[in-house]
């Protein structure tokens, strides 16, 4: 093993300058900062939040599952205003067209003649807030696929680039499931997590009422701003995938994603009988992923089994796809997915 | 640690044995514990670079760093932030305590503990010493209390006996000797004791006691043959003397003949695993110990009170070879008696309950002069080889049947197999007939009844 500064030494060649340590450290302070800030504003919610970063800054989407009046919009709202990021919300309803979301052809006249130009729809923003998206038809909800994935719109056979970065916030509602419309799996498995918000308990509730009903008005500070801070951004995700993870580490993800597939080898007797569609390789990137930024949040370079367990359950649970039969003996997916973490191996 | 393994689980057999004092089962526990252990060897001879990593890791309380740096390639970029982690690791953590090195290859592993097996084989000793050691201690414990200085020098040498017996340096045989010595002082001392008592007592007893007198004379080197005879004597002489030391003296008489029987079978399995084995009859049933047959040639060469004999002589000592016979005769009956479920302590109590001091003799030489080979007293089959038994049939009850007789009560099959039906109940039995002498059956006419 090498020395320390002859590591430091290392380091700081590699990153150009300055040190790879520091650079984690700044991640680190970045990262507690904008928790900090969005805290000032939403009460409790510290894992919600926590992972709801993580995905950001992992280069994902999230899907955020709660009953209304949990804060999700506020949480959003908060997390674009601290992240110093242009934020456009879209409600969701039955009636919504694609082109509401990704902008339209607008007939324009001017001094040559008249002309169609493009005007940009409410997806042409770093942080778009689906609300409610279960409740658009699965048309609209097809149109927000291509920009979640390949951070593009096409539309009348242009194609026109979304702003880095961009980061898509979903949330739907548990319940009043009539009229909705489920979202497919292809597009579930474009969310990075899945995050279950809970009501808050008694002394958070109290808190919110300190809050809301008093003159105290917190408002959330951005941490960056203006190019600068997309700059910081875009190379705080950059640290994130050169984050090292052991080979034993990547094998154990493969072995959870095939312990998870139905009638894969390796899959345990409760998935065979319960699940449909077991995750595919996105699910397996968001746990790699999730672990990389956690590891960064600790301080490390590298990823530790901890790590990856703490990103599991967030990843593959919109992604297993459960039977009838799990439905019918209220077996959800979290349980399973407990339940194949304790017959892994740890490496 | 690496080195004892395939020892370890001999060894702990063996304190298990003598501990216990039942060294064939704690082999059979050793063995189990033999193959586990060999089994774990064979899982875990093999330990990869990422395995190694990972015991680190968990050892030193560190989150994958030395997994990490052991698997992955060089060159990645922050792979230096790793190691100077690791560095701070080693530094201010102690190094964990490395499993024992594995790396003897698995056969003479094997090896080693097949030895350790074969070593427990061959010193079956053991067993007798955990087996009996303890029984003689308390005994001589027992008579070192008592007031009398022949009592005490009997307490010194059984104590003697006992080391002797757990010292693995002396072969069965040699332990055998030193049991028998000990069992002919013990009957010498009693014989004087009874002409003692004799003597001094008034004549108005007389009859009796001096016929009861004579028999034991005539009786005197049959006493010495037969093994289970004198614990009888022991134990009655121990109860004229009377209080706990005459006691102490009648266990220790039994325990005696007890050891001499199991060492002299020790003997014989010893030298008879090298015959072949005798063709087996069909049919089944089961054969009785050898000790059997060289009990009667015992018994014929110590009988001093055969026909045409003076009881009174020496009798069969005298004979060449009646010494060996006699040493035989000891080994030979003591297996009979446990293959009849019947210890010697048992038929010493039933002969001194009806015949006073006439049970001197014992009823087993009784039985020997009124039973010829076939026959026997109380179910016993005197030279008996095979013979048929019914096992107990369960006692549960069916419904709507009632139990007509007491439970846990047999009835055999068949008499007693091949062997003819005893005649007369043994001397002193209430029975229609007399009971005959072998020697009279000829001249009554009764002979091969």
């Amino acid at each position: 093993m090498m020395d320390d500064r002859e590591g430091e030494r290392a380091m700081g060649s590699a990153a150009g300058g300055e040190s790879a340590s520091a650079r984690i450290e700044r991640f680190r302070r970045s990262f507690l900062a904008i928790e900090a800030e969005v805290g000032k504003v939403i009460v409790g919610q510290h894992s919600v939040l926590r992972k709801l970063l993580v995905a950001f800054f992992a280069g994902g989407h999230v899907l955020l599952e709660g009953v209304p009046g949990l804060g999700k919009t506020l949480i959003v709202r908060s997390v674009s205003k601290a992240l110093g990021l242009s934020f456009k919300r879209i409600q969701f309803t039955p009636d919504l067209m694609p082109s509401d979301i990704i902008g339209a052809q607008i007939l324009s006249e001017n001094s040559a003649g008249r002309e169609f130009h493009f005007r940009p729809g409410p997806i042409f923003a770093h942080v778009v807030l689906a609300d409610e998206i279960n409740r658009a038809s699965p048309k609209t909800q097809s149109a927000v696929l291509e920009a979640m994935q390949e951070r593009q719109v096409t539309a009348f056979g242009e194609t026109y680039p979304l702003p880095e970065p961009f980061f898509v916030l979903a949330t739907q509602n548990p319940i009043e499931l009539e009229g909705t419309y489920p979202l497919p799996e292809a597009q579930l498995d474009r969310f990075f997590f899945k995050l279950l918000v809970q009501a808050p308990g008694p002394a958070e509730l109290k808190e919110i009422l300190d809050r809301t009903t008093t003159e105290r008005n917190p408002e959330a500070s951005p941490v960056f701003a203006g190019d600068t801070g997309r700059a910081q951004i875009a190379a705080m995700c950059q640290l994130v995938r050169q984050v090292l993870i052991a080979p034993p580490l990547q094998d154990y993800v493969v072995a959870l994603i095939a312990a998870t597939t139905p009638n894969a080898p390796g899959a345990i007797r409760a998935v065979n009988n319960y699940v449909r569609f077991g995750p595919g390789p996105r699910a397996a990137q968001a746990v790699v992923l999730g672990a990389k930024v956690n590891a960064l949040l600790d301080g490390r370079a590298h990823a530790s089994f901890d790590d990856l367990v703490d990103g599991v359950l967030p990843a593959l649970r919109h992604r297993l796809i459960l039977n009838f039969q799990a439905e019918a003996e209220n077996v959800d997916a979290d349980t399973l997915l407990t339940e194949v973490l304790r017959g892994l191996r740890r490496p | 640690l690496d080195a004892l393994l395939p020892g370890l689980p001999p060894l702990v057999a063996l304190f298990a044995a003598l501990l216990a004092g039942r060294l064939p089962i704690e082999l059979a526990a050793a063995s189990l514990i033999a193959f586990a252990v060999l089994l774990l060897y064979v899982a875990s001879v093999e330990v990869s670079l990422p395995e190694a990593a990972a015991f680190l890791d968990r050892g030193m309380c560190a989150k994958e760093h030395f997994l990490t740096l052991a698997t992955l390639r060089e060159g990645a970029n922050l792979r230096p932030v790793v190691e100077a982690g690791a560095i701070a690791i080693a530094r201010l953590v102690p190094e964990p305590s490395l499993p024992p090195r594995r790396s003897r290859p698995l056969a003479a592993s094997m090896l080693l503990s097949v030895v350790g097996f074969l070593l427990l084989w061959l010193v079956p000793e053991l067993a007798t010493v955990a087996a009996t050691g303890e029984p003689l201690d308390r005994i001589a414990a027992e008579l070192a209390g008592s007031p009398s200085a022949a009592d005490r020098a009997l307490a010194a040498e059984l104590r003697e006996l006992a080391r002797a017996l757990g010292d693995a340096r002396l072969s069965s045989d040699q332990k055998l000797s030193r049991v028998e010595e000990l069992i002919a002082k013990l009957d010498r001392a009693a014989r004087e004791r009874l002409q003692l008592s004799a003597a001094g007592s008034s004549g108005g007893e007389g009859e009796e006691r001096e016929q009861g007198r004579q028999d034991q004379a005539g009786g005197q080197s049959k006493a010495e043959g037969a093994g289970d005879q004198p614990s009888a004597q022991g134990k009655d002489q121990g109860g004229q003397q009377g209080g706990p030391a005459g006691d102490a003296r009648g266990r220790a008489r039994e325990e005696l003949a007890k050891l001499a029987g199991e060492l002299s079978a020790q003997a014989q399995s010893k030298s008879g695993e090298g015959e072949p084995k005798k063709p087996q009859p069909a049919g089944g049933g089961i054969q009785a110990p050898q000790g059997a047959e060289e009990r009667k040639a015992g018994a014929e060469a110590t009988a001093g009170n055969q026909p045409g004999k003076s009881p009174d002589q020496p009798g069969g000592d005298q004979k060449p070879g009646g010494q060996q016979g006699e040493a035989k005769a000891q080994a030979g009956i003591q297996p009979r008696d446990q293959a009849q479920g019947q210890g010697p302590t048992n038929a010493g109590g039933a002969a001194t309950d009806g015949a006073g001091q006439r049970s001197s003799l014992g009823p087993a030489t009784k039985a020997d002069r009124y039973y010829k080979p076939g026959e026997g007293p109380e179910g016993r089959i005197i030279d008996g080889r095979y013979v048929r038994i019914r096992v107990p049939e369960d006692n549960q009850l069916l419904p709507g049947t009632e139990e007509v007789a007491k439970p846990g009560e047999v009835a055999p099959e068949v008499g007693y197999g091949n062997a003819p039906l005893p005649g007369a109940g043994p001397p002193g039995k209430i029975s229609t007939e007399q009971a005959v002498p072998l020697e009279y059956r000829g001249a009554l006419g009764r002979a091969g009844e």
